[in-house]
């Protein structure tokens, strides 16, 4: 299908001489420079160490989030797998306890599944007032099929013992000394046997890096990337969910709205599980300067438990809102790729912007509700772009 | 005046003398600031030096700046993240606590300008990461290794390796590269001495074997 070029040939060069020349660019990498006129975007280090990058939203103009310009956080650094051959344990309240290598789960039936994983904090510096923590943008998210077998198929063949009620999670990382927490965490058993939730060897179609939690790692389709325990080495069956700052601490929202700085008591929190409806514009980008004419407005959109059923598009503030095209595949637990047709004929400043429906009902707001850790940003998308003659 | 703003400054009210160094010019100054001498300026660029130095040698030990540097915090935010920090094990002494926070307060408020972040390449992330599979080492040289951590590398890393003042080896990355951990050694860096004189380049392969071996 023909799509007209998001930017305008002159425009465009514009754009790209802009983000090389921006200061806060280094190339750090080994690697040559990419040649003139060749986009390559960069990630966006908001921790070196521990690595957090984010991803650049323009990468999101793709329905699958090449696995080299995946997100990646890390909260306590990156284990040395490559020390000794991994092997994935299941222990406690089962009648056989099991350890296999990565090849070994080849036994199982493989799995593929398309899921969005996005990081709880995503978003988290549009809170106001300014929350600590990693300051992400709107790029801790990504889009891939992930390749597996199913954590139900693992559980089953070592039998889970009546009274078990949870299942933790553990993997390789280490905390850089005793008093840091662990970063222990678990899903209810229910949960845990759903056929969704898979422990992954492949990340599009390629075994999966390192950095993105390889050679194993949790997969919770629909569920915030806090679930999905990375360098996955340990499985324990328990009657308790996982104690400690991780899980009892951490990743905890409060039930009802309340006012920015508000303590709230442990029987007023909710754990953070799902994802919440959400919407990104991937092009134009940030600032960009645009040509009259018709331009394509390109984006992504996804929720938790449901469907997307709507993207809306604005592009002054306050609207009108017109809704936009989907594009591309409709699966469950990915995103949906959309399109809307612009044609600005005046010149000036102008706020595109997004908002998504699911099929729940649930529309994304214009601010999401304050919560201390700055969890769930969802609030609709707002690109300032300028058309100049 | 001057002794009015001295007495700040003595009181150790890092934030008060903080603020005074940091008044962007253009902006009201307190009339006794014009007149300011010298030495003055002298003494609070030595404060904000040694504030500077509690913060690279008790916080960077564990993670890279940037989580510190891009934040932007009221005084409160920052006080109730170094204790946080010490709870985890920042080695920040009680008494240099509030001076840290004095300084991360001043130089990372609210009113301060949004961070730029820097970018990296994905081919970047890609080399650092590909890194060879160590050779293994034999039990003779390993059990040398240990015996030697336990001399001179267990006070700070711990018994068994996990951290204490020093950080976790156990799965550590830097045992990755053989030639980076002999330096590591040899030259120490934050708050690790370098051991250059007790330890030979061979005994580092030593300890880097135990290392290798621990899980």
């Amino acid at each position: 299908m023909a799509l007209g070029p998001f930017l305008s040939p002159s425009s465009r060069r514009t754009f790209v001489a802009r983000c090389l020349a921006a200061p806060a660019v280094l190339a750090r990498a080994l690697a040559g420079r990419s040649a003139p006129g060749q986009e390559m975007p960069a990630l966006i280090v908001r921790s070196e160490r521990p690595l957090d990058v984010e991803t650049p939203a323009s990468v999101f103009r793709e329905y699958l989030t090449p696995n080299r310009l995946f997100f990646i956080r890390s909260h306590l650094g990156m284990p040395a797998v490559a020390l000794r051959p991994q092997r994935l344990e299941v222990r406690g309240e089962v009648r056989r306890a099991r350890s296999w290598t990565p090849g070994e789960l080849a036994r199982f039936e493989p799995v593929t599944i398309t899921a969005v994983l996005q990081c709880a904090g995503n978003g988290r510096s549009y809170f106001e007032p300014n929350i600590p923590g990693v300051g992400w943008d709107r790029g801790a998210v990504g889009n891939a099929e992930w390749t597996g077998v199913r954590l139900r198929d693992l559980l089953d063949d070592c039998g889970v013992k009546e009274g078990a009620a949870h299942v933790h999670f553990l993997g390789s990382d280490l905390p850089p000394n005793p008093k840091t927490p662990v970063f222990l965490r678990s899903l209810d058993l229910r949960k845990a046997l759903d056929p969704s939730v898979i422990v992954a060897t492949k990340m599009n179609g390629e075994a999966l890096p390192l950095a993105q939690g390889g050679p194993l790692r949790l997969v919770v389709p629909g569920w915030t990337g806090n679930h999905w325990m990375k360098w996955l080495r340990e499985i324990r069956v328990e009657t308790a969910m996982a104690p400690g700052f991780y899980m009892q601490t951490a990743y905890r929202i409060p039930k009802a709205p309340v006012p920015p700085g508000a303590d709230v008591k442990p029987e007023d929190l909710d754990y953070v599980t799902r994802l919440n409806v959400k919407s990104l514009i991937a092009s134009p980008g940030q600032d960009a300067v645009l040509t009259p004419g018709r331009h394509e407005i390109r984006g992504v959109a996804w929720t938790g438990p449901g469907r997307v059923t709507k993207v809306e598009v604005a592009t002054t503030p306050g609207g009108p809102w017109a809704e936009a095209e989907f594009v591309g595949p409709d699966r469950e637990f990915a995103w949906r790729s959309w399109r809307y047709e612009w044609a600005p004929d005046r010149p000036g400043a102008y706020l595109l912007q997004s908002r998504a429906t699911d099929s729940t009902g649930d529309v994304q707001p214009e601010k999401t509700p304050w919560n201390r850790s700055g969890y769930l940003w969802n609030a609709i998308d707002r690109i300032p772009c300028e058309v100049r003659a | 005046m001057k002794s009015a703003i001295r007495g700040l400054t003595l009181a150790g009210s890092l934030v008060a003398a903080g603020l005074l160094v940091a008044s962007p010019p253009g902006r009201t100054q307190d009339p006794a600031q014009a007149n300011r001498p010298a030495v003055d300026d002298d003494e609070r660029q030595e404060q904000l030096a040694h504030a500077r130095q509690i913060l690279e040698e008790n916080c960077l030990i564990c993670h890279s700046r940037e989580l510190i540097e891009h934040q932007r915090l009221t005084p409160a935010q920052w006080k109730a993240e170094v204790t946080k920090m010490i709870g985890w094990g920042s080695p920040v002494p009680p008494e240099q606590a509030d001076e840290l926070t004095g300084y991360l307060a001043q130089t990372f408020g609210l009113d301060r300008p949004k961070a730029s972040p820097d970018s990296i390449r994905a081919e970047a992330i890609a080399a650092a990461l590909d890194r060879p599979v160590p050779v293994a080492r034999v039990e003779a040289e390993r059990k040398e290794g240990e015996a030697l951590f336990a001399v001179h590398c267990a006070t700070c890393h711990g018994a068994a390796g996990r951290g204490e003042l020093g950080n976790n080896l156990v799965r550590n990355p830097a045992l990755l590269d053989p030639a980076s951990f002999r330096q590591i050694v040899a030259e120490g860096r934050h708050r690790m001495p370098g051991f250059r004189a007790v330890l030979a380049g061979e005994a580092a392969d030593r300890i880097l074997g135990w290392l290798q071996s621990l899980d």
